[in-house]
């Protein structure tokens, strides 16, 4: 009796230590000196240990070993929390766990772990590069698993197969990526704090602040409006209201107390949804000006909104603003504080403000005669103005430089406003936005940036004034848009000239960062609004709460279709698979249904013995069909035309049913 | 039958004389205990990502999870298809392993790798069946009392590729095994079977020693051993060697005669003496309470006096004697 061979069960425990280094190579960027000479000594042991084919320590040294390094995170991290310590703990606990390999399930868990690395890996670091290599150490894994399982292929054959399941696994992968819906983020508040640079607007304004924002496309919120959308020029959204002036900056003051006075709406009131990006600070914008605060901010002196926490993921919140509005008097010393300069400072812009008092008949004049100044003079609006002088700087700007952007127009107006005896403060937020017309809603990018006066008018309240506005357009240095970006060099450069290897080596660069460029845009960029863009395009409709449903849906069908097709083609038949074979197994089938049940272990011959012997009434038809076959077969003789006889025979073989009982016997 | 497979599931595979072909109603699957982990892995993935909200992590999730999913299909692609046709078990002594011959083919025309299969409860062997043909396999089951030993519920399943998913499929096929009694001891020993001791009458003794005397064809059916194998090198076809002797002589090997030693004991001498006497090449008879089979030798007389002790069935008096 020959019995098959068991095929032992591989160990695979050197693939195992090779993944394991690999996997650990990008963390080398990341993880202190200490972790990566704990992991690599680790590692090493356990190769070498594997080399010389001696025993595993036993498990109180692996306990030790373990306990060792999570007391290791605690002192240099305090906690295993967050992802530096998370990733440090995660690769000392991997190399520890290679040194358990008794059973094939061990092994197994220690390969299957190896995915979660390169997941955190991509946390560190976004680059396209490494997203590559990631790729690679998820086939690594795959390749991995398989080869531990019992079986007697060889490695490229497995190579192969984890290319093929890779490859097929990709459509369902592209699917659930484009469709699975995008939920905020900050589920565990682990989200990273402290390390990340977020941009937005600063607590205080200098000449020359805001510019570092204006070439910023980044997003720095959305708004969706529920009832009452403002005309495109009214919407100014608050930020921060600067009151304090120290002769060279504007600060918010914080030591004015809320709730600031009363607003009376006059007209039309909005009701929007704010979708606001991290900024790491505590202010919310709102449009102009908001009636209440949201649940965990204030309503500060000023009527911006202030949080209690600082703002370090994605947050929503809704708002009622009045586009229109008169305010009541505010405290005295909001009024005083509105009110300070320093008395000897620009002396040019104090004898301005004198003689404009003479000729003007009351604040709202003088305020609108500054503001025609800055329309009939020559000043120019431009990004990248001149420096101004550290005393003196209103002076320096409004009678030398003539040249700035919203930050400059308003600090001079409103110093000036107040060297006039006007309350007057500077706000900055932002202008206007982006209506998206697919997902119907507003994006405000950080180069919406913007800052305006506010000044009090007794009987009116506090009015907004924004200077920028009364420049005229041919007052702006038009193609001014700060640093030109690498991109913008690339598209409108020179073709890459020179040599031959010099010209490959340009269109190389220009493919990489094209490449870069399609990385960031389609992959990275690919955010929830990205996504809402992507439904409301596919039709799926406009709004979160409308397409996400359906989204899942189509997800759900996307998902059942990707199943059944992939299993249509795995169990379709090889193609050149011989056809011999599926007209014989045909016969076959028809034989049974007529009675004669063909034994496993009998070859054509037999058979045809065998149906002469029970029903002779067959035997010529079946003797031709199983005369061609062992020709095809056996012989190795017919062609095309004897098989395709074969298949005409066996189509046309249509013997009669089982006879009944009574009718056969023998 | 409206739910074939989840009959199958609940009552088990009813037993069929013919092949079986594994389609969708008979194959199972299910995540495997890796499988389940790897889903939390995957949880903890997904939760992560959503948590930075970072594309890359989604990315790698996504792929890792259809990467599973995919594999799974190719689990049930790798069992689905596969045909599995009943041989018939030889039989065996009690105590011996007894193993149920399966034939696997395929006919799709791919490999079909690290197929197991086995007796529900009984060692696993993995196979490979190459494309567009087949393999044999041997689940085996030990045995320990003579008697007809049902072919028991096997199981095919694979793991592969990955082994974060099996599939399964069950079945019982209706070739049972039949189980000879356990042998006696070497018959000298036992001291029990002497060439006259009790359970052997010689109804006619050989007169002097076994001569050769003549040689005829070969008739199916005669032992092995009277085959002149040197006529047959010498290329003189098929011939067996007739003794003088033992051509006359024949014995008789009884039950009755035994000493009462209980059934089953006295069935353990008797099948060590069938298997003395087809050694020695003498013609037996066997009497059983109830049935006796005439003397001749063999092969298939062994094989037909050994499956009698088999199914021997004992009437209530000779049970009683065994207790």
């Amino acid at each position: 009796m020959i019995r098959p061979r068991q095929i032992r069960e591989p160990t695979r425990n050197l693939e195992i230590i090779l993944l394991l280094a690999a996997v650990f190579a990008p963390f080398a960027l990341w993880m202190p000196l200490w972790v990566s000479g704990s992991f690599l000594a680790l590692l090493g042991l356990r190769a070498w240990l594997e080399l010389s084919q001696r025993p595993l320590p036993s498990r109180p040294w692996r306990i030790l070993l373990a306990l060792a390094g999570l007391a290791a995170v605690f002192a240099a991290w305090g906690g295993p929390f967050g992802l530096r310590p998370g990733s440090a703990l995660f690769l000392l606990m991997i190399a520890l766990k290679s040194f358990e390999q008794n059973s094939a399930r061990d092994r197994e868990m220690t390969v299957l772990l190896c995915c979660f690395l390169p997941l955190a890996g991509t946390l560190f670091s976004q680059s396209l590069g490494l997203f590559l290599y990631n790729l690679l150490l998820l086939g690594t894994v795959l390749f991995i698993l398989q080869r531990l399982q019992r079986g007697s292929a060889t490695a490229g054959q497995v190579l192969a197969r984890t290319g093929r399941l890779l490859v097929q696994a990709l459509p369902l992968a592209a699917v659930l990526f484009l469709l699975f819906p995008r939920v905020g983020g900050g589920l565990l508040s682990l989200t990273p704090s402290a390390q990340t640079a977020y941009t937005g607007l600063s607590q205080t304004l200098a000449p020359g602040d805001v510019a570092h924002l204006a070439t910023s496309r980044e997003v720095a919120f959305r708004v969706k409006f529920q009832k009452g959308i403002p005309d495109q020029e009214e919407l100014y959204w608050r930020s921060l209201v600067l009151t304090r002036y120290d002769g060279s900056r504007w600060r918010v003051a914080e030591d004015l107390a809320a709730p600031p006075a009363p607003v009376e709406p006059r007209g039309n009131i909005a009701e929007y949804r704010v979708d606001l990006q991290p900024t790491g600070r505590k202010y919310l914008p709102a449009l102009d000006l908001p009636l209440a605060a949201p649940e965990d901010a204030q309503m500060r002196q000023g009527y911006s909104l202030h949080r209690k926490e600082k703002v370090t993921s994605r947050i929503q919140y809704g708002l009622r603003s009045a586009t229109r509005y008169s305010t009541a008097a505010p405290r005295s010393d909001v009024r005083e504080a509105a009110l300070e300069i320093e008395e000897r400072a620009n002396p040019r812009t104090q004898a301005l403000v004198r003689r404009l008092e003479r000729e003007t008949s009351g604040p709202r004049e003088l305020v609108d005669a500054v503001m025609h100044r800055f329309a009939e003079g020559e000043y120019l609006y431009t990004r990248n103005p001149p420096l101004l002088r550290e005393e003196d700087p209103v002076d320096h700007f409004l009678f030398q430089t003539k040249q700035g952007f919203c930050g400059h127009y308003a600090q001079a107006l409103a110093w000036a406003a107040r060297a006039a005896g006007i309350p007057a403060r500077v706000v900055t937020g932002y202008l206007g936005g982006t209506r998206n017309p697919l997902g119907d809603y507003w994006i405000l990018r950080q180069s919406d940036a913007h800052a305006w006066v506010e000044v009090y008018f007794s009987g009116a309240g506090w009015v907004r004034k924004d200077p920028t506005r009364s420049l005229s357009p041919d007052q702006i240095v038009s193609g001014e848009q700060g640093d030109t970006t690498a991109a913008d060099e690339l598209e409108g450069g020179p073709r890459p000239r020179g040599g031959l290897l010099e010209r490959a080596l340009g269109y190389a660069g220009l493919a990489w960062d094209a490449a870069y460029f399609g990385w960031n845009y389609w992959v990275l960029g690919f955010t929830q609004e990205r996504q809402l863009n992507l439904l409301a395009r596919l039709r799926l409709g406009d709004s979160l709460e409308q397409a996400l449903p359906r989204a899942t849906l189509l997800l759900t069908f996307l998902f059942l279709a990707f199943m059944l097709i992939l299993m249509a083609a795995l169990l379709g038949r090889r193609r050149g698979e011989d056809g011999i074979a599926r007209a014989y197994t045909r016969f076959l089938k028809k034989l049974r249904r007529a009675g004669i049940e063909p034994r496993s272990c009998e070859g054509p011959l037999s058979l045809d013995r065998r149906i002469e012997a029970e029903r002779p009434d067959l035997s010529p038809a079946c003797r031709k069909i199983l005369q061609e076959y062992i020709e095809l077969r056996y012989a190795g003789q017919g062609d095309r035309n004897t098989l395709r006889s074969l298949r005409r025979r066996v189509r046309r073989f249509s013997p009669p049913s089982r006879l009944r009982g009574g009718q056969l016997k023998i | 039958m409206r739910f074939p497979g989840l009959r199958l599931l609940l009552f088990g595979a009813p037993r069929s004389a013919s092949s079986v072909h594994l389609g969708h109603r008979r194959i199972f699957i299910l995540p495997t205990r890796l499988g389940m982990w790897f889903g939390f892995l995957l949880l903890a993935m997904l939760f992560t990502a959503m948590n930075y909200q970072n594309n890359l992590a989604y990315a790698l999730t996504f792929l890792a999870v259809s990467a599973a999913l995919t594999s799974a299909l190719h689990t049930y692609a790798n069992l689905a298809g596969i045909t599995l046709s009943p041989g018939t078990p030889p039989p065996v002594f009690a105590g011996q392993g007894a193993g149920f011959p399966v034939r696997l083919t395929e006919q799709r025309g791919v490999p079909r790798l690290a197929v197991e299969i086995g007796a529900v409860g009984a060692e696993v062997q993995s196979l490979d069946i190459p494309p567009s043909g087949g393999t044999s396999a041997w689940p085996g089951l030990p045995t320990q009392a003579r008697g007809i030993l049902p072919s028991p519920e096997l199981v095919v399943r694979t793991r592969h590729p990955l082994g974060l998913f099996q599939a399964w499929s069950k079945m019982r096929f209706s070739e049972d095994c039949l189980v000879y009694p356990r042998p006696a001891p070497e018959a000298e020993e036992s001291g029990v079977l002497r060439p006259e001791g009790p359970g052997i009458r010689r109804k006619w003794n050989a007169t002097g020693e076994e001569d050769l005397d003549s040689l005829r064809e070969y008739r199916s059916g005669e032992s092995y051993k009277r085959i002149d194998w040197k006529a047959y090198a010498r290329g003189r076809g098929l011939v067996s060697k007739q003794f003088s002797g033992a051509d006359r002589a024949s014995v008789w090997l009884d039950f009755e005669a035994l000493p009462e030693v209980g059934v089953e004991a006295r069935l353990a001498l008797l099948a060590r003496m069938i298997l003395d006497q087809e050694e020695a090449g003498t013609m037996y008879g066997l009497k059983l309470p109830g049935s006796s089979l005439a003397p001749d030798s063999g092969p298939e007389h062994m094989h037909a006096c050994l499956a009698e002790l088999a199914l021997f069935q004992p009437s209530e008096q000779e049970r009683e004697e065994t207790t």
